[in-house]
Formats: structure tokens, sequence, C-alpha cells
């Protein structure tokens, strides 16, 4: 038998059936667009905080006084809370000590409001970094640039805005030169950076950089401060690591049996702890539109045991005229194919409508995965294969005599 | 020699009891033969018949076609057999009822595997031998019964099949259509075709060179149309 016989008789055999074609390609559509979805928007989210990660780079880590296991419980953060606090001193010493780092940033953070003119934006994040944090991670300048050292030395008086900033209070104006207040001091914008959009609500455009010792001039220089350093590779990360936690101890003045008083962390890690904290939710968010599959699968089965019954007198016409089994098999079976590739493909495209929607709608990031197409492919083929074989096989097991006496 | 069967037995079992439909059949048929079968109802004529088209196998015994032991096939082998020697004309027609008619005549054709091209020819060719061509494209309910049954017949032909087999062809058809199935059956023969039919109808059944009577699932007699009656006991 020809391939293109078997398909034509497939189809001729829906084509007859319209309604109830239609109902179990719609189970498939709806079992699949929803996988698509959720894989589209899991998969978008992950992608968007590992790249937000990542942005830091994979041959950097932070030094902060919190580490990842003091966010796991309200005890460990209030005890953390106790630990000296780093300062920028801190930093410097490492810079000038750490023969094999090859990059020494710092950052702190504080929250103020924003006064341009008349306009005003309240509790920003205002982030003070040293000048070569540029280079350390991913971050783009749209327009403009960040401070130079020069400026960090001098205290200057510089602000680099993120594009929320820009659309609250300079819409439609050209930022670069102008005049930001942030609390009382007085800045003068050098730089726009490059929008990045938001995630679950939180704008993440939403912030100012400005030299770190400025920030630590104006608005208090008693506050944590977190380290970043960059190894020069990730095979010698670990050993950069350890360089530097040695200056630190000393400088903290820990006795060889006490353990650290802070924490390490890598890019890594940082992943790691995401994926402990969001791995659970995706398996149970995947879990469920699987279940619709099972359902749509289910329908397809039992749709193509009707077909099968329907059609035993075929059945045994068929094979009196010299139908083998496998004939049989074949044309139940990619009827049931057919109609979940071709719901399936209607799927992956309104799942990642549904997608676009639900992440337009719930401020989540979405991706048209690789993932989530060949996982709708692969999903309905295999619930086509999987449920329609064993109507399939029942229907080539038929005796033609009895299937040709069947009324 | 094209059939040959030697002690030939199907047995039903129903429950606890077992239903000898088929009691050591021995039968021979030479090609170009039309054999008519004849016998009460319930005597084993359509057993008989199923065995022979390869649709059922025997119970016990065996069943040589063209030389081959049939008896010994798998399923691959027999659906094989069925599609290239055998054609049947079943009473009810047995026309896939949303299929028109060159499709129906075509079934054969594309379980053999045939190309498109020769496959419409082939069938049309069929219709032609049945007188039906003009109404090649129209589905069995637009048909009347004598036609749905030369459309059957035209199937049964459209892979020059070694053997016809037709089980009570005209059983479903008023006497007038019946007569012209017999007529054109005896036109194949004439042409060469090998045709075994199961009739009730003596007039029928004259139409064929022999005349095969089974009763209780044996061979009561078989008569010649010369009209010697040979008695097999
Ligand atoms: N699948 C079956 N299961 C059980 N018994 C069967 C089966 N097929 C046939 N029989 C029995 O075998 C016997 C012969 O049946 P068969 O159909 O061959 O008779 P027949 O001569 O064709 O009769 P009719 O003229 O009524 O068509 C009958 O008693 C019938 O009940
Ligand atoms: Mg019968």
């Amino acid at each position: 038998m020809r391939f293109g016989d078997l398909l034509r008789l497939s189809f001729e055999a829906l084509r007859a059936h319209k309604l109830r074609t239609f109902l179990t390609v719609l189970g498939i559509v709806i079992g699949v667009t929803s996988v698509i979805a959720i894989i589209s928007i899991v998969v978008g989210m992950n992608e968007k905080i590992t790249s937000l990660i990542n942005s830091m780079g994979t041959s950097t880590f932070t030094i902060s006084k919190y580490g990842i296991e003091d966010y796991k419980s309200q005890e460990a953060y209030r005890e953390a809370r106790k630990r000296k606090n780093f300062k920028f001193r801190d930093a410097l010493a490492i810079e000038r000590d750490c023969e094999l780092c090859e990059e020494v940033g710092a950052e702190a953070v504080t929250f103020r409001q924003l006064k341009y003119g008349s306009d005003k934006m309240n509790n920003v994040a205002i982030a003070g970094i040293t000048s070569n944090f540029i280079n350390m991670t991913e971050f783009e300048v749209a327009e403009g640039r960040v401070h130079s050292e020069f400026e960090q030395d001098r205290y200057a008086q510089v602000a680099l805005i993120g594009d929320k900033i820009r659309r609250e209070l300079y819409e439609g104006l050209d930022v670069v030169g102008r005049e930001l207040k942030i609390g009382i001091h007085k800045y003068e914008i050098i730089g726009l950076a490059k929008p990045r959009g938001s995630m679950l609500g939180e704008d993440l455009d939403e912030f100012v950089l400005i030299p770190i010792t400025t920030l630590l001039k104006n608005y208090g220089s008693n506050r944590e401060i977190e380290i970043f350093i960059k190894a020069p590779s990730e095979e010698a990360l670990a050993e950069t690591i350890d360089q530097a936690r040695v200056i630190l101890r000393s400088r903290r003045h820990l006795d060889f049996q006490e353990e650290d008083d802070f924490a390490v962390t890598t890019a890594e890690e940082w992943l790691e702890f995401y994926g402990s904290v969001t791995g659970t939710i995706q398996v149970v968010a995947v879990a469920i539109p699987l279940i619709a599959l099972v359902v749509a699968g289910i329908v397809v089965m039992n749709i193509m045991m009707v077909s099968v019954t329907e059609r035993t007198r075929e059945i045994g016409i068929r094979k009196s005229l010299g139908a083998r089994k496998r004939h049989i098999m074949l044309q139940f079976l990619s009827e049931a194919l057919m109609m979940s590739v071709f719901g399936g493909a209607i799927g992956i495209g309104l799942g990642i409508l549904l997608a676009k929607a639900l992440a337009g709608a719930g401020d989540l990031p979405f991706v048209i995965s690789k993932l989530a197409i060949l996982g709708g492919i692969f999903i309905s083929t295999g619930v086509g294969v999987v449920f329609g074989l064993y109507p399939a096989m029942k229907g080539a097991r038929l005796d033609p005599v009895d299937a040709m006496r069947f009324e | 020699m094209l059939i040959e069967t030697r002690d030939l037995w199907k047995t039903y079992i129903m429950g606890m009891q077992e239903l000898h439909a088929l009691k050591g059949v021995n039968l021979q048929i030479e090609k170009a033969e039309y054999v008519a079968i004849m016998g009460p109802s319930g005597s084993g004529k359509s057993t008989l018949m199923n065995l022979i088209g390869c649709l059922d196998s025997p119970t016990r015994g065996e069943y040589y076609l063209n030389g081959e032991s049939v008896s010994d096939m798998n399923d691959n082998e027999l659906a094989k057999i069925r599609n290239k020697e055998i054609g049947f004309v079943f009473q009810t027609f047995n026309l896939l009822p949303r299929a028109n008619s060159l499709h129906n005549v075509e079934l054969p054709l594309i379980y053999s595997g045939i190309d498109t091209g020769t496959r419409r020819e082939m069938a049309s060719t069929a219709l032609e031998q049945v007188e039906l061509l003009e109404w090649a494209g129209h589905k069995p309910n637009e048909l009347s019964g004598g036609q749905r049954q030369r459309v059957a017949v035209a199937r049964a032909l459209v892979n020059n099949p070694s053997l016809i087999l037709a089980d009570e062809p005209t059983g479903n058809l008023d006497t007038k259509t019946g007569l012209d199935i017999m007529k054109l059956f005896r036109r194949l023969n004439d042409r060469g075709n090998t045709l075994i039919v199961v009739t009730h109808d003596p007039e029928i059944a004259q139409f064929a060179d022999r005349i095969i009577h089974i009763r209780d699932g044996e061979i009561e007699k078989e008569e010649r149309r010369s009209g010697q009656v040979q008695d097999v006991h």
C-alpha cells in the first residue's frame, strides 16, 4: 500500500465525520495550547532570570555579609544582620592585595526621592557603584556614559539613570546634561541605561547609578556594601575566591578555627538558588496542562474505538480484498495521528499567542522556545500514537468473516 | 488442478458444544470450471466458500490452491492470496458506502500497491466489462441492486484473479436482475475465469457446468450439466 493512499484514506475518513474529528482535534488543541503556553512562560522566566544573573558574568562573584543561606529563613537573616558591615575600604584593600582579582568593584544601595523641576518619584533605588562595574557586567548604556574613576575619586555629583526615570521625569527631553535631584543633592545626568523591561510587576529600569564615593558621602558612609570581584577565568574562580577570603578574614580578625562571617556567592550559586525556589512551582505548572493532554488522549482513544466499531464491516470488506493487519492498523493509526498532529500544530500556534497574552497581562517574560515547539510536536504525536495504537490494533485483529457479518 | 481439498473440517466451538460445519470435504476444481454449490440452509456452503476464499482456516485437513498448500499459510500470506488470486462477490454486495464505484473497484489494487494511474485504468476496464463505466462516479446508494452487484463483480475481476467466488450473488436481487448477473458470470466463464457460485436456486445453478450438493457439512452428490448424476457415497 502506498503512503499517499494511506493519507488519502485517513483524510477521507476524518472528513466524513466532521463533528467528531473537530471535537477530537479540539481536545488536543486545548491540551497542547496549555502546555505550550506554560512552557513558553516558564522558559521565558528562566531565561530572563538566568540572563540577569549571568549578566554579572560567570567568572564574577559577590561578597556580602548576607549569603544565599541567610535569605532562606528569618532566623538566619536576623543572625546575619548582626555581622560587621563591609566598608568601601575593604574593597580597596582587596584591590590592593589580591593578585588574582582582575577587577574589584563595590555597590551600596539606598532609596531616595527623585526630583526634576516639580516632578517627583519616591523611593527609587539609588546604587552607588565603582566605575569599573561596567567592565564586570553586561550593563548596557543607551546614551552618554558611566562615571569615570576620576569622577569617583572626586565625589562627582553625576548620575546615570534607568529608562523608567527618563519616562517619568524627562518624557520627550534629552536627558544627558540635565539636572536631577536625589534627596537634597543635585546631580548632572551623564548617561541613560538601555531599557531592560519588567518582570512580575517589578520595573527593571527604575534605578539611578552614581559613584559609590558620592553615595557614601551624601547619604551616610556607615552602610553595608557588597563587593564584586572578577576572576581572570572560570577555572581560576576558586583560587581567586580563596585569596579574597584570606584578605577579608584577616581584616575582620577571624581566628583560623572561626568560620567566615561573610558569604561568597558565585553566579552559578545564584542560579541554583533560583532553581531550587522555582523548580517545584515549574513542575506543577507544567504537570497541570499535561493532565489536560492525557484527557485529550483518552478522547482520541474513545473516538477511535467508536470509529473502529462503527467500521467493523468496512474492516472485514477491506480484509477480504487483501488488506493485511498492518494496513488496517496503519489506516486507523494515521487517522489518530492526523488529528493529533493537526491539533498539535494549532495548539502550538495558539499556545504561543496565549503565552504572549498572559505575559502581557501578568507582566511575565516569555519566549518562543524550541523546547516548547518540539515538546508540542512530540507530545501531540505521542498522544496520537499511544492512544491510537490500541484501537488500531483492535481493528487490525478482527476476523474478516466475523467482521463482514457485523451489523 | 486449481483447487484441491483433502478431508477438510471446520469445527466451531460454542461453549461446551462442538459444531462441525464441515465434515471432511474432498473437492477438486479445474481451471476455467464453473461450479455451483447447493444445499439447505446451515449445510456449510458459506463455511466452505470462506475456506476456499482463504478468509478462514480449516480446523483440520489440507487445501491446495494452484498446488500451494494454503493450510500452512500465515495471516499475511492469506491476505496476499485473497488480494491476488481471489475475487469475492457477496449476497449483500459489501461495497464501501462512502466510496464511488470506481474507488470500490480500485480497492484490491490499493492493497497490491499499484500506482494511481494504472489503478484507474484497470478499474475502468473492469467497470466496462460489467457495462457500468458511466456509473463510475456514483456511490452505491445511487445505484440499483443489480448495478451494485455488478460493481462488486467488477471489483472481483479487477486483479485478474485465478478464482471468482460468489456466495448467493442473486439472493438480494429480483429474478430478472439475478439472471442478468448469471449471464454476466457465464460470459466471464466463457472468457476463461474460474467461478464458484453458492445458490439456493436450481435455476441459477443451471448456469454452471457442475453442481455440488452439500448437506450437513458433507458433499452429498455432484452432477454435471450433461445430466449425469454422480453419487459420491
Ligand atoms: N462463526 C460461527 N460460529 C459458530 N457457528 C457457525 C459460525 N459460522 C457458521 N456457523 C454454523 O455452521 C453451520 C454452517 O453455516 P454456513 O453459514 O456455512 O451455512 P450455509 O450453508 O451458508 O447456510 P445459508 O444457506 O443459510 O447461508 C451453521 O450451523 C452455522 O450456524
Ligand atoms: Mg451462507
